[in-house]
């Protein structure tokens, strides 16, 4: 599933907007709907006042000029009573027939007076009954309240609320709408500034500076919502680094590297040019820094050796499988035979059962660099001795040469890439120190140790100790 | 003037100790170990200029240079190294080398650094030294009695170039022999003698008043005038 490309901002703004439309309709029909029931209970109070008095013959409304006209007096007073609907200003809609009441007639609130009123209702007008029937004793003579009691039952038409009751309603619905746009404005801004920690890391990490530095981002002043991805950007910072670094000082390594041989050719040809002797001095010259572009064009190999290999070895191996030790040095052994051989070499196997879990290429690539290295520094007639089992609840296999012990201050260096030593550069054996780096690159992809010490009185054992299968795999 | 070449590359060694000694001025050791070089230099060997490489076995170069500032010598050292970028460099001069050349150099800027070197450490700056009517050109190695140029073999103007470097000043016999010839060469002291006779033939063939004079029981000094 595809997620639309919105910004965040978009979507937090039309995620919090319907929920405020919401509120804001909900109250507006809240006040609306209220308002309009105080309206109208206001509407039925003064109406009944008006009725009170119009019948009491005050026929005063509070609103004034509202009199009881002597023909609706007589009628009303007629013996017996009738109901009749009056609407506000005293006009008689309906009349009961004479005896009405007599007769127990209709209560008040009857089906036929509704029916009136909506027939009255269709006329084009609404009207408004009271609520409850209004009962008033006409005064006689004098002030005294003595009467026959009328009934009546009052309507006014609604047209003048209806109309007022509409303008509020618009009125509503503009100031809502005005509120709507305030809010929405309001919430925008909130969201933006909600967000500003986001463009903060973003600034941040624009002028994150090159690796010297090691700025990363202040998780402790990242909202904590945001503080696991801060971690995780962190980390990717740290692990690029990393990289940059690791790239940079094989670069340098690199051209030193090569600088070596460059440096040993110009300096031969431009001696020559210099000192101008004999011819077969030139030849000399020539002859030398062809040699050294020999050994140029190896070094420029094993650079490209190394960069494939660092490729082909990530941060674990690929293909992981139950490797048999005495099979893999078994295989390789024959494979250098003939090379050794060819120095009077030979090589003793010392192999017991023992397997480990990892790459077999890569572990080929290990201790085919040990054997390569022994068949190179083991003189000639040395003996070459490979073995391999269990050993202090580890694996372990080694690799023991005949050769010339390796100074005990070169071993710290042994696996650093592009390192040779002394007695190896004097003694013009061809290779770029990248053997042992690569060894030691498989071993750590192994959580394996790779170690070199002194044996006997001659020569030098590579160990590497595998942790043992069962407790910890390899990767 | 002696020079000391500390290179493990011997091959780099080998053709470090050719180009210099294409220079008459330069009677060159080279020495492939940092640690064998700093005892020869703490024997106090009376180098003149020292070619240093800064990744040695026995002893780092940079090691060995702040041991050398450290005993106060005042020796011209020339760091020449593969080690080029910025920080090495601000390095190694922080060391207190007073040059610093990135392998691959070129052979001759190399030697005319060497030169300038010299000529400074002598407190000598100009390239032409002169003496009287007598003038010695560090560059050419030219020398030239007024407008006579003389012709003078290598250890002759090597010799001549040492006096000229200190006019008026007696020089003797013993530190002449120090700063001429190299480690193993065989230190007959006879063969002053010979040179400055030879010289001074050259000096006067054409008639012109002494300039290279004996001083009895102290050695040798190179002046206008006879002795004051």
């Amino acid at each position: 599933m595809r997620a639309p490309p919105r910004t965040l901002f978009f979507r937090l703004l039309m995620l919090t907007l319907p929920v405020e439309c919401l509120v804001l309709a909900l109250f507006g029909v809240w006040l609306v709907h209220r308002t309009e029931r105080r309206d109208l209970a206001a509407f039925d109070d003064r109406l009944r006042i008006q009725t009170q008095a119009m019948l009491s013959g005050a026929g005063l409304g509070p609103e004034g000029g509202l009199r009881v006209d002597a023909d609706l007096n007589r009628r009303a007073l007629a013996p017996g009573g009738r109901a009749c609907v009056l609407d506000g200003r005293g006009l008689v809609l309906w009349e009961s027939p004479r005896g009405w009441f007599e007769a127990g007639g209709i209560a008040p609130y009857s089906h036929q007076v509704q029916e009136y009123l909506r027939t009255l209702r269709l006329r084009g007008a609404d009207f408004r009954i009271l609520d409850s029937a209004t009962r008033v004793r006409r005064p006689q003579d004098g002030d005294e309240p003595t009467g026959p009691l009328v009934e009546a039952i009052v309507a006014q038409p609604l047209s003048g609320l209806l109309k007022g009751q509409a303008e509020f309603r618009e009125r509503a619905i503009a100031v809502g709408l005005l509120l709507l746009a305030l809010t929405a404005a309001l919430l925008w801004a909130a969201i933006r500034a909600g967000l500003n920690p986001i463009r903060a890391m973003e600034r941040r990490l624009k002028t994150v500076p090159g690796p010297e530095g090691r700025e990363r981002l202040d998780e402790a002043r990242v909202p904590e919502e945001l503080r696991p991805l801060a971690r995780e950007i962190n980390g990717l910072l740290d692990r690029v680094w990393g990289l940059v670094q690791r790239e940079k000082r094989f670069t340098a390594e690199a051209a030193h590297e090569l600088r070596t041989p460059i440096t040993l050719v110009k300096s031969t040809l431009q001696t020559a040019l210099l000192t101008r002797r004999s011819r077969e001095e030139g030849e000399r010259a020539l002859q030398e820094a062809l040699e050294d572009l020999q050994r140029l064009e190896e070094t420029a190999e094993s650079l490209l050796t190394l960069a494939r290999a660092d490729a082909l070895l990530p941060e674990g191996p690929r293909r992981v499988e139950e490797v048999s030790l005495p099979e893999l040095l078994g295989s390789l052994a024959e494979r250098y035979a003939a090379a050794a051989s060819a120095k009077g070499q030979t090589i003793a196997l010392d192999l017991h059962a023992a397997s480990i879990r990892g790459d077999r290429a890569a572990l080929e690539r290990l201790f085919g660099n040990l054997l390569d290295n022994a068949v190179k520094y083991s003189g000639r007639r040395g003996t070459i001795t490979l073995r391999c089992g269990p050993a202090d609840g580890a694996v372990v296999a080694a690799v023991e040469d005949g050769g010339p012990p390796i100074p005990a201050t070169d071993r710290p260096h042994l696996f650093r890439q592009f390192f040779r030593g002394a007695s190896t550069r004097a003694a013009d054996v061809p290779g770029a120190g990248l053997g042992l780096a690569i060894a030691a690159a498989v071993a750590r992809l192994h959580d394996a140790e790779i170690t070199c010490e002194r044996c006997g009185g001659e020569g030098n054992r590579f160990t590497v100790r595998f942790p043992s299968p069962p407790e910890r795999r390899a990767p | 003037m002696r020079a000391l070449i500390v290179e493990d590359e011997t091959r780099l060694a080998r053709n470090l100790k050719r180009a210099l000694e294409t220079l008459p001025t330069f009677a060159t050791d080279v020495l492939g170990d940092g640690g064998e070089a700093w005892e020869r230099l703490a024997s106090g060997e009376p180098y003149d200029l020292l070619l240093l490489d800064r990744m040695l076995p026995g002893m780092d170069g940079l090691e060995l240079l702040r041991r050398l500032r450290e005993s106060g010598s005042r020796l011209p050292v020339l760091v020449l190294t593969a080690l080029g970028t910025k920080e090495d460099i601000i390095q190694g001069l922080d060391y207190g080398c007073d040059d610093y050349l990135v392998k691959p150099y070129d052979t001759g800027e190399l030697l005319a650094r060497c030169k300038a070197l010299l000529r400074r450490s002598q407190e000598h700056p100009a390239p032409v030294l002169r003496v009287a009517d007598l003038c010695v050109d560090t560059r050419t190695h030219a020398v030239a009695r007024g407008a006579r140029s003389i012709e003078l073999a290598a250890l002759e103007y090597r010799l001549l170039e040492y006096l000229a470097f200190r006019p008026e000043t007696v020089v003797p016999k013993a530190e002449l022999l120090e700063h001429l010839y190299d480690y193993n060469w065989e230190k007959f002291s006879n063969v002053i003698e010979h040179y400055v006779w030879s010289i001074r033939t050259k000096l006067e063939a054409g008639e012109e008043p002494r300039l290279l004079h004996t001083v009895r029981g102290s050695g040798y000094r190179l002046a206008g005038e006879s002795a004051p």
